[in-house]
């Protein structure tokens, strides 16, 4: 079975990132990178389809320099190589161009099935994967807690988790899956797997190899964001000031009923 | 905080963070209750040997990593932040647990043991240590003599780590007592089970609890011929070859303990207030933060130096020096739990009382502090 898994390189979730001076994007050094939680996920199935159903798993993902660390992740966790979209004009891309670039890399290996994170944790805009599907003609199943592929890869069964319920969609493959928290326990690459990482194969690709010159990145977004709005300060707490504790409880459920209206 | 140094390669850096993140997110929530039972439950164990942890030094034709010194140093570092338990699972193991079968086993010992060991699938003993011998360890009175195709052996060896759960010991005994250093110890491969071996007691410590040192007792022990590693005579030397190199990662296992203990000590600081104040606005507590940084910071550096592949570095007696530094920081590092939470320290159940017993082992296993004294003084001498 050919198995593909996108991911995507993210600040650390504890990083305290500052927005820069022209207000638009992250300050990016001093910040930690690690891969998107939810690739995680995505990497982790991809692993447990080839133990189940054999085959080779290609790591795809598009950034700098810096991406290449995580791509070894991957590689370090049991991918077997990897597609580094690597090329200043790849960058600035908003969600439809860079799904351009990644479905045209994806066609290179034409896989049975690709895995994806439900979004990435820092842009949060859940738009790469789906339009990765579309664009390469997939079948698609997103936001999925539970997978099961036919074995003769032909079709799988996703359990999507949905707004205070979840549904069972059937899919004939080739199919995108995009991974929720829950679908598995993601592995730690163990130490001789690092060392092994080293030496598979990374293959840059840019743009013109890809035949889209010019429609990537930058030049090739339909949206572009133009501010950062930093998180609104927290107020300072309440100290609930009472004779007894009993009071002061009684004080505490009036205010959470009253001003804070969750009870 | 990280020596600049000295640059870690990329490959020790992901390394690194990998152990890291698995002693942080899987040891470091359940060190209470490793410490409280005496024992690292089954289940770290398994996710130790799934990372590859029990194969670091071992070479990469018997199964192992094959890591260098200075990435076994790294790693070793980051295993020692939680339980000296934890630590002595995978350090006994990666040096003196394995190191004599290397050195003097043969082809066929090696194939035998090695990849066995690098899957973790069992535990070796260094049973040196007697209750009449210790730092100077000629005078080792465990006796082998040959009878036919075996050895027999008899002694008592005692404070041997995992002395009650380890599968296979290295026994070092006296074959020639003229000789003993020069020519007279010899090493012997003695599997559990073995006709005349029984254990003794176990020999709780004031720290490293799970480790479970013991003694080893050895009535008439018969081993087969096959089973002496090297030649005969060969044991002294290996025991030296042994414990030059795991003398070397004790250093870098106290400096994990000293980081986590920093890293603990400045939290406190930051989050424990009195007068008004979090403590760490105290310029008193300040020095003590900044003198345990720069101590530590020196130590690390020179622990990498000593490490460092590709400049003779581990034939220098310089090694020496790193083996000093474990000495330091055995003591210093009790104060890096500073800005010391004075009673706290005291309270048994938490971490920094853990360690403030656990890291006295770091001045004595392998070499006490005085000793390594002694070989640094000896090679500025020239005696």
């Amino acid at each position: 079975m050919k198995i593909a898994v996108i991911i995507k390189q993210t600040p650390d979730t504890e990083t305290v990132v500052k927005i820069n001076d022209a207000g638009n994007d992250i300050v990016g050094t001093g910040v930690k990178y690690v891969m998107s939680p939810y690739c995680e996920f995505a990497v982790e199935e991809a692993l447990r389809t080839k133990e189940k159903l054999g085959g080779e798993v290609v790591v795809v993902s598009l950034g700098p320099d810096r991406v290449l660390e995580t791509i070894r992740t991957a590689l370090a966790m049991g991918c077997d190589r990897a597609i580094h979209l690597k090329d200043p004009a790849y960058e600035g891309g908003d969600g439809q161009a860079t799904a351009k670039a990644l479905a045209a890399a994806l066609k290179t290996v034409s896989p049975d099935i690709v895995f994806a994170g439900k979004q990435a944790i820092d842009g949060d805009q859940s738009q790469v994967a789906v339009r990765v599907a579309e664009l390469a003609g997939l079948a698609q199943a997103t936001i999925v807690t539970a997978l099961e592929i036919a074995a003769d890869g032909k079709t799988a069964k996703a359990t999507r988790r949905s707004e205070g319920g979840g549904e069972v969609v059937e899919l004939k493959l080739p199919a995108l899956i995009s991974c929720e928290k829950g679908l598995n326990e993601p592995r730690y690459a163990s130490l001789p797997g690092i060392m092994k990482a080293k030496k598979k194969e990374v293959k840059e690709l840019k743009p013109a190899e890809l035949g889209l010159e010019g429609q990537v990145g930058a030049a090739g977004a339909k949206a572009k964001r133009v501010k950062l709005l930093p998180l609104a300060e927290r107020k300072a707490g309440r100290r609930i000031e009472a004779e007894t504790p009993e009071a002061a409880a009684a004080e505490l459920v009036r205010l959470l009923r009253e001003e804070a209206k969750v009870l | 905080m990280e020596s600049s140094l000295i640059d870690l390669p990329d490959d020790v850096i992901a390394i690194r963070d990998t152990v890291r993140r698995f002693v942080y997110e899987q040891v470091i929530p359940r060190e209470h209750e490793i410490e409280e039972q005496a024992l690292v439950p089954p289940d770290i164990v398994q996710r130790m040997r799934e990372l590859g942890l029990f194969g670091l030094t071992i070479p990469e034709a018997y199964g192992g990593m094959g890591l260098g010194s200075l990435a076994y140093a790294v790693v070793s570092g980051e295993i020692s932040k939680a339980n000296s338990a934890v630590r002595t699972y995978i350090t006994v193991n990666n040096s003196i647990g394995y190191k004599a079968i290397l050195l003097g086993g043969s082809d066929q010992q090696r194939r035998e043991y090695l990849p066995r060991l690098a899957r973790g699938e069992f535990l070796t003993s260094f049973a040196l240590t007697e209750p009449g011998a210790g730092s100077d360890a000629q005078g080792i009175q465990t006796s082998a003599v040959r009878r036919g195709d075996r050895w027999i052996l008899n002694g008592r060896k005692h404070y041997i780590s995992h002395a009650h759960r380890a599968e296979l010991f290295t026994v070092f005994a006296v074959t020639d007592k003229e000789r003993r250093a020069r020519g007279g110890i010899s090493a012997f491969l003695v599997p559990k089970g073995s006709p005349g071996l029984s254990l003794g007691k176990q020999q709780e410590m004031m720290g490293g609890r799970g480790s479970h040192p013991g003694e080893v007792v050895f009535e008439d022990c018969e081993v087969p011929s096959e089973n002496l590693l090297g030649e005969v005579g060969y044991g002294f030397k290996l025991i030296q070859a042994c414990l030059n190199d795991g003398r070397l990662n004790l250093a870098a296992c106290a400096i994990g303990a000293a980081e986590r203990l920093l890293e603990m000590g400045t939290e406190y600081a930051k989050i424990r207030h009195a007068f008004g104040a979090p403590i760490g606005a105290n310029q008193g507590i300040q020095w003590m933060l900044a003198d345990s940084a720069t101590e530590l910071e020196a130590a690390r550096a020179g622990v990498r130096d000593r490490a460092g592949e590709g400049r003779g570095a581990q034939r220098r007696p310089g090694v020496r020096h790193g083996e000093a530094l474990r000495h330091r920081d055995g003591e210093p590092r009790r104060r890096s739990g500073a800005p010391d939470p004075r009673r706290r320290r005291l309270h048994e159940g938490l971490p920094i009382e853990r360690f403030y017993r656990d890291v006295r082992m770091l001045t004595i296993v392998e070499g006490t502090s005085e000793i390594q004294r002694r070989s640094i003084a000896r090679f500025l001498l020239g005696f």
